[in-house]
């Protein structure tokens, strides 16, 4: 897996690449493209800032003693949950702002994580040619 | 025996739905204090493995909340979006 060393780094920084390729299709495939691209922009941020997030809670939460770590994982959890809550509902009400294209953004994290196996079958492809 | 309107019953149902939809938000919710509370442990155990465990931790519950946000995008949908009464 490639994304074993500094994987925030390396996660957010995929993220915004794919966020600006995904902007590229809007613009070329949409004759109105502005709903669409706030709302990805709008989540592939949210969800960004949510991933920082998770992340310093967990690393706190691992020095913390056993009794304490439930209750303040799931309380940061149902934080988080009620901002991707006030974000989908921001996006579903406002007409400036595309929902389902928040949806995509929203699930820019995962998408990133689960296709890090391609990315390092398609990065192994090209070293390996490169050697050759 | 007042009818019911159709619309109303439609709203109702779809309101219903989003409810259940959400029950979907608890399981992540305990399912990564549970995470979290085995990696402490095993941070316990191997203090010198701390990064892997964080690492690997991270990966899996970034993965795993999503799940809870499908139920959300659910129940998003039926509230505001309405498409049961669109198609009504």
């Amino acid at each position: 897996m490639s994304l074993q060393d500094n994987i925030q780094y390396k996660i957010i920084k995929r993220v915004f690449i794919l966020t600006i390729l995904i902007i590229g299709v809007f613009f070329l495939v949409f004759p109105e493209p502005m709903p669409y691209i706030y709302g990805i922009i709008f989540g592939a941020t949210i969800n960004v800032l949510n991933f920082r997030l998770m992340s310093l809670t967990l690393e706190k939460a691992v020095g913390m003693s056993n009794n304490k770590i439930m209750p303040y994982v799931v309380g940061n959890y149902m934080v988080r949950y009620l901002i991707y809550g006030i974000v989908l509902t921001i996006s579903a009400i406002a007409d400036y702002i595309n929902f389902y294209s928040t949806v995509l953004g929203i699930f820019m994290v995962k998408t990133i994580i689960i296709s890090d196996t391609f990315y390092d079958i398609i990065k192994g492809k090209k070293t390996s040619k490169m050697q050759n | 025996m007042p009818s019911i309107d159709p619309k109303a019953f439609i709203l109702g149902c779809s309101a219903i739905g989003a409810g259940l939809a959400m029950i979907a938000g608890i399981g992540p919710g305990i399912g990564q204090g549970y995470a979290a509370g085995k990696a402490a442990e095993a941070v316990g155990r191997q203090p010198e493995a701390q990064g892997d465990i964080i690492r690997t931790m991270i990966l899996g519950q970034a993965v795993a909340e999503t799940t809870g946000i499908y139920g959300l995008v659910i129940a998003i949908i039926l509230l505001f979006v309405r498409p049961l009464l669109k198609a009504f």
